[in-house]
């Protein structure tokens, strides 16, 4: 200690001062260990009035610390540094001191530290450390797990954190026996390269801070998607995170639901168009074979059946293709009105056998016309007529078409059983039949699916399809909209 | 007596058809694949063709093709059966030139039979009615 000996040249008043200023507990013992100089610091540490004449080895602070073996060493010649805490176990809080002993010339130095703060500090940090370790692992443990390559690269190409599931998708680890060559962005970028632009995608994401998300890549024999997203601190993007998704098995999947579902339409449709057209052909031709009145019930019921079966086959597949988004519809410009007298002169018969009325109400002014697909608003058209007349017992079915916020609404009204409130949110949903327990359905309600679609086919040419209103035992309305024809 | 050609793979729908023009008075040939049935309409010159649309081997597009690359075949009025799925094949033909297509599963033999009618008067009166 070097600052001593300057100290031990200082006048007596200012080395009186420098002692009483120390951080440190200072005493100083001869070669007996008797005490000849002590500052406050080290009265207050041990617990005394005075210090100076007294022994080290006899006070009691010393003694209770177990601090004797090391003093006697120490006015032997022998330097000593000890960590001690004069708290029992018991105590929660604990204060930690450093003994120093320095043998000196004279005797002893005893330097007494008040460690407890940096010891919690160390502590508190091991603490830190071993819950960001943790952490990380958590973190790894589940980039790992994710089927999907993860990647997070910082705004200088590195690679901060990768998965195992990156190398497998990209097929990395065989190239040349080692994992990502030099542990930067570039390995990906060149072994995408052929297919896809991955430097210019994430350097966009940075720039622009946006997700960046490419639906479909095809690589090798494979289909990735892509997803990348620039991880903001504040303001500043400081690296992206990129994910690759290998979406080969669910591309199979869809072409062989795609696949499965037009083989099992045709070779549903073939045999029940068989027994349709059979069965239309006996009762038209051989009716006079048929006499018998329960035969010719029979024969009608399965015609009727067949036809029942093939409109669940065309619902099933409408449904699917609908879902899958595969169904194109074309752009047309037609006239709703004659449209719907197409449908209400198809549906005259079914409504006339219920002595019901079915009628369009002249529009009050010309209408424009609609820009949608016209097939596919006749089989919505279709649908709602038929459901209303099913559902009507006396009156009929009226229908009104009108201009609503720029869009041409079709409004058919009936006079039927209407719909009960609390079924009404069920009536869009797939498969729901707005009616009670399904043990009590009314079985020509058909396979539930009929509205469903009606509302996939509207949404898909860009309409809306509602209840407007409903009233048991009075009626209900329903409108559906479709866009005008731009002309 | 006009008669029908029906070129159609499968022998149940075959059968049905064949029924419902021989109810109605027409004279009836079958072909089972499209090879046949361009022989039958080289041999045979039928009024009016009633064409499959999804065949082995030969598909009724290719049929169609060779049919209306030919200036004898190509002045007969081909009426197109498809089932719903085979639409947009069923379109295709309108353009390469058939009179209309219809939707097996969607029609009773004796609708078929009007169409095959009106198609007929049509082209007997020189019109050619909508598809």
């Amino acid at each position: 200690m070097p600052a001593l000996f300057n100290f031990l040249r200082q006048p007596k008043e200012n080395q009186a001062k420098i002692l009483e200023n120390l951080p440190l507990s200072l005493a100083q013992a001869n070669q007996e260990g008797i005490i000849e100089l002590a500052n406050v610091q080290f009265l207050k540490i041990c617990g005394l009035k005075r210090a100076v004449g007294r022994n080290l080895l006899d006070l009691s602070s010393i003694k209770k610390l177990n601090l004797k073996p090391q003093i006697d060493k120490g006015l032997k010649g022998q330097a000593f540094n000890v960590e001690v805490s004069p708290n029992l176990p018991t105590e929660r809080v604990k204060n930690f001191y450093r003994f120093q002993g320095i043998p000196v010339t004279s005797g002893l130095l005893l330097i007494v530290e008040d460690i407890t703060a940096q010891k919690r500090l160390i502590e508190d940090a091991q603490n830190y450390i071993q819950k960001l370790q943790q952490e990380q692992s958590r973190f790894l443990a589940s980039i790992n797990s994710l089927g999907r390559g993860f990647v997070i690269i910082d705004i200088k190409n590195n690679i901060l954190i990768k998965n195992n599931a990156i190398d497998s998708i990209l097929g990395l680890k065989n190239l040349e026996g080692n994992v990502l060559l030099k542990g930067d962005i570039e390995s990906i970028e060149k072994r995408l390269k052929a297919s896809f632009d991955l430097k210019s995608a994430w350097e966009k994401s940075l720039a622009e801070k946006k997700t960046v998300d490419i639906k479909e890549i095809p690589f090798e024999n494979k289909f990735f998607r892509l997803f990348l997203a620039p991880i903001m601190m504040g303001e500043e993007a400081i690296g992206v995170v990129i994910l690759i998704e290998d979406i080969t098995e669910a591309k199979i999947l869809d072409r062989a639901k795609d696949e499965f579902f037009s083989i099992a339409s045709h070779e549903l449709r073939t045999p029940l168009t068989a027994i349709r057209g059979n069965t239309a052909m006996i009762e038209q031709y051989f009716a006079d074979k048929l006499q018998d009145q329960e035969l010719k019930g029979m024969i009608t019921d399965i015609h009727e059946s067949s036809i029942r079966l093939i409109t669940l086959v065309n619902d099933f597949l409408d449904v699917s293709r609908l879902e899958q988004g595969k169904i194109i519809f074309k752009q047309e410009e037609f006239e709703t009105t004659s449209l719907v007298k197409e449908v209400t002169n198809e549906l005259k018969k079914t409504a006339q056998e219920k002595n019901l009325y079915l009628r369009l109400t002249p529009p009050a002014s010309s209408l424009p016309l609609a820009a949608a697909d016209r097939d596919r608003t006749k089989q919505i058209l279709y649908n709602l007529v038929d459901n209303a007349i099913k559902f009507t017992e006396k009156g009929g079915v009226e229908i009104k078409i009108d201009l609503r916020d720029k869009s041409l609404a079709v409004n058919i009204t009936d006079t039927g059983k209407g719909i009960a409130q609390s079924q009404q949110n069920l009536l869009f949903r797939k498969f729901q039949q707005a009616g009670e327990n399904i043990l009590t359905r009314d079985v020509t309600r058909g396979t539930g699916l009929g509205l469903y679609i009606s509302k996939l086919l509207t949404e898909g040419m860009g309409g809306k399809i509602w209840l407007e209103k409903s009233e048991e035992n009075r009626g209900s309305t329903f409108v559906f909209t479709l866009p005008v024809a731009k002309s | 007596m006009a008669k029908i050609l029906i070129i159609e793979d499968d022998p149940l729908m075959l059968r049905m058809y064949q029924k419902i023009f021989t109810f109605e008075g027409y004279e009836v040939d079958l072909a089972a694949d499209g090879q046949e049935g361009l022989e039958k309409v080289r041999t045979g010159k039928p009024t009016l063709i009633l064409l499959d649309i999804m065949m082995p081997k030969m598909n009724g597009l290719q049929v169609l093709e060779k049919l209306k690359a030919d200036p004898e075949m190509k002045k007969i009025p081909v009426v197109i059966l498809t089932n719903l799925a085979g639409q947009q094949d069923a379109e295709k033909a309108l353009m390469m030139g058939a009179i209309k297509y219809i939707v097996k599963s969607e029609y009773e033999p004796k609708q078929v039979a009007d169409v095959v009618k009106q198609i007929m008067a049509g082209y007997t009166r020189g019109e050619i009615p909508k598809a």
